[in-house]
């Protein structure tokens, strides 16, 4: 029996690019970024690293999901944010077949750094509650009444395109008939201190694939897919967005936190993805890179694309320069791009990308191109531990 | 065609001698429940374990033991499940973060704070080019990387499988777990081989996984069970023994209950040890074995081995 096409069919976003799918299209389109100086962060590196940052207080997000008050991180706050959007997008009525994989790297943490001190003496713990990361997905579930499968993925910065992957096996097994896919983090001093210690976060605008790279610039986003059958998706009458064609996750067993030289785990993620898809890299339209601005990753990944691209020119660029590194969001981020790139036909510019990498001779697109023909994309998301991930997403009629 | 999958090799550093136990004999009720650590020179070169965590050692051990006993050099893929990931390392780095005043840091503990380490650094050791997921869900996440191993093996192919659930007290948790008043605390590692070939001295098999969620009352989780045991054409009669996190002996009552967390204490990957338990109880006994876990919102998981 053949397996059944995974379809995309609804999707919300937040990030710095702003509080929905259409302002997100808008700001790719006519190349505005969200990099900024933080406004809610507190930290002395404020006016040192430029972040992506959701321009909405806790309090804002609070009132705006009409939640009443209490302990929140921001991450859950972000993750419901984005999942109810896409559930009011699509009047998604929830039924005991729906499950939830959700993604995140950082959960509670940003209210953990602020009061730690306090749990070790007793107070604030409901903050403390709120911590552990499976915590975020349980309170989504909670408040969109799902009953069934909800579990949450944290392979750092490959996190919600695990999701996805996971998401589309759930259904594939019969385990769910619809699962909400994607992942949510917050900005934190954790995170903006532990890139700093690691010397790869960028002082200005980060610059994927530039020769002069000096790093990444931290953002923060939530950002959730609806995935089914085919079958399902037709029957409910909803937009198809794209087919999840292929996916695959594989590790480098090289390095904690470089990529192998060679970029072989990324390598055998976007072939084995391209494998299970039925397709070849030259059918690719569009290849959305993870592309952080590091001097290792960019690198890494250049390697392992030109290896595959072959003689091809295959268009590629990478959206971290508008949305700035979410982190356990960005796999989940760079999905709904992919799905406006199919949808929209064009490919997004990869920003500040000015002098071509010395080792290697590919380049990317660095002005947002309008195209005829946009039916096959490749998404990759690496991460910390060797991880990597890549989906490819193929346009389906409606 | 269905595949069988067989756990062949098992290691546990928990708060009991697992790594000399059979079976639940070997064990002794506690009332704390930290991990009895080995004697790490048996098994990690001085060399790698001066860079790893206590997190990271117990896994590294618990792994390798359950390699070694499954006669497994290179697993296919991993998939290892924590519910609080690498806490020492996230604890160093945040108490250095404001004792700094975010200036002076260094990055280990940050690269270590990642829940994914773990897995990570497994994947590194045994060059593990596969698939390498980590859970980090409520009770569920080490059912949740079973479940994932299992559709692997039937989807794919893939032949076997290192799985692991584990997680540490620290000082500093132990002590905001005591200000949140969460009683028995306590942690451990548990690592298996999934296997789909049955070695000369495998464990058990695993025949079935299932959940039921936000049940009412003790009349519908009997009900459930016996969906479950139905679904599977086991008469609730053959099954002889119980594993489960807490008494549920007004629910279901075979000959035998084992409680495993008055062996290893509460902690969000206990359900790990508790399939450690019971792989060792089906081996000793040539029995089927119901594993049963539950969460604090009345959600249940079900795993039943046999040989």
């Amino acid at each position: 029996m053949a397996e059944q096409r995974i379809v995309v069919s609804g999707m919300g976003v937040v990030s710095a690019l702003g509080d929905n799918v259409q302002a997100h299209l808008d700001a790719l389109q006519t190349g505005k970024h969200g990099i900024t100086i933080t406004d809610y962060l507190e930290t002395i590196h404020k006016e040192t690293f430029p972040v992506g940052e959701i321009k909405h207080s806790n309090q804002e997000l609070i009132a705006m999901l009409k939640l009443p008050d209490g302990a929140y991180s921001r991450t859950e706050l972000l993750g419901l944010f984005a999942v109810r959007q896409l559930l009011e997008s699509v009047n998604y009525e929830m039924d005991n077949r729906t499950g939830l994989v959700s993604a995140t790297t950082v959960g509670g943490m940003d209210q953990s750094e602020r009061f730690f001190e306090d749990y070790l003496k007793g107070s604030n713990l409901d903050y403390a509650r709120r911590h552990p990361l499976g915590e975020s997905t349980e309170f989504i579930a909670s408040q969109i009444g799902i009953k069934a499968f909800r579990t949450t993925l944290s392979t750092a910065c490959s996190s919600s395109a695990n999701a996805m992957i996971l998401g589309a096996r759930l259904i594939h097994q019969g385990v769910l008939d619809k699962v909400i896919v994607g992942g949510a983090d917050a900005l934190s001093k954790f995170t903006i201190n532990g890139f700093n210690s690691l010397m790869i976060l960028d002082k200005v605008h980060c610059r994927p694939f530039d020769n002069e790279r000096q790093g990444l610039n931290l953002g923060e986003a939530a950002a959730f897919l609806l995935i089914e059958t085919e079958e399902s998706a037709r029957k409910a009458g909803r937009k198809i967005w794209s087919e999840l064609k292929g996916y695959a996750n594989t590790n480098d067993a090289y390095h904690q936190t470089a990529s192998s030289p060679e970029g072989d785990g990324a390598y055998d993620a976007m072939n084995q993805a391209l494998q299970k898809a039925g397709l070849q890299m030259s059918d690719m339209d569009y290849v959305n890179a993870h592309g952080t601005g590091t001097a290792n990753n960019d690198l890494a990944e250049s390697r392992a694309l030109q290896r595959l691209f072959k003689e091809d020119k295959i268009p590629f660029s990478s959206t971290k320069a508008y949305t700035g590194h979410t982190l356990g969001a960005a796999g989940a981020i760079e999905a709904v791009i992919s799905n406006l790139c199919i949808n929209h036909k064009f490919i997004p510019a990869s920003l500040n990308c000015k002098n071509p990498m010395e080792e290697v001779e590919i380049f990317p697109e660095t002005k947002m191109i309008e195209v005829e023909k946009m039916d096959n994309i490749l998404s990759n998301s690496f991460g910390f531990g060797g991880n990597n991930s890549a989906l490819v997403f193929s346009s389906v009629k409606n | 065609m269905k595949k069988d999958i067989y756990i062949t090799g098992l290691g546990m550093v928990s708060p009991q001698n697992s790594l000399k136990a059979e079976n639940a004999n070997d064990f002794n009720k506690l009332e704390t429940f930290n991990c009895m650590e080995p004697d790490y020179k048996d098994f990690i070169p001085p060399s790698k374990a001066r860079r790893m965590s206590r997190i990271l050692k117990i896994s590294y051990v618990s792994a390798k033991v359950a390699l070694e006993q499954a006669g497994l050099e290179k697993p296919q893929m991993i998939n290892a499940a924590t519910g609080m990931g690498c806490l020492k390392d996230t604890t160093l780095f945040l108490q250095d973060i404001n004792s700094s005043d975010e200036t002076v840091l260094k990055p280990t503990p940050f690269i270590n704070s990642t829940h994914n380490t773990i897995a990570g650094l497994l994947a590194i050791t045994y060059k593990t080019k596969g698939q390498n997921f980590t859970f980090a869900h409520t009770e569920f996440n080490f059912e949740h990387a079973l479940l994932d191993s299992m559709i692997r093996m039937q989807e794919d192919d893939i032949s076997d499988v290192l799985l692991g659930g584990v997680d540490e007290l620290t000082e500093e948790t132990t002590l905001i777990k005591e200000n949140l008043q969460m009683q028995n605390q306590g942690e451990g590692a548990a690592f298996f081989v999934l296997s789909d070939k049955q070695t000369n001295d495998y464990y058990a098999q695993i025949n079935a996984l299932g959940f039921a969620y936000e049940l009412d009352d003790e009349a519908e989780l009997n009900e459930a069970v016996m969906n479950f045991l139905k679904t599977e054409g086991v008469d609730p009669e053959e099954i002889d023994i119980l594993v489960t996190d807490r008494d549920l002996s007004a629910v279901f009552s075979p000959e035998k209950q084992i409680i495993y967390t008055e062996y290893c204490g509460d902690y969000l990957t206990a359900s790990s040890f508790g399939l450690g338990i019971a792989a060792m109880e089906v081996k000793h006994y040539q029995a089927p074995v119901l594993l049963i876990n539950q969460n604090k919102k009345n959600s249940y998981s079900f795993v039943l081995l046999g040989k």
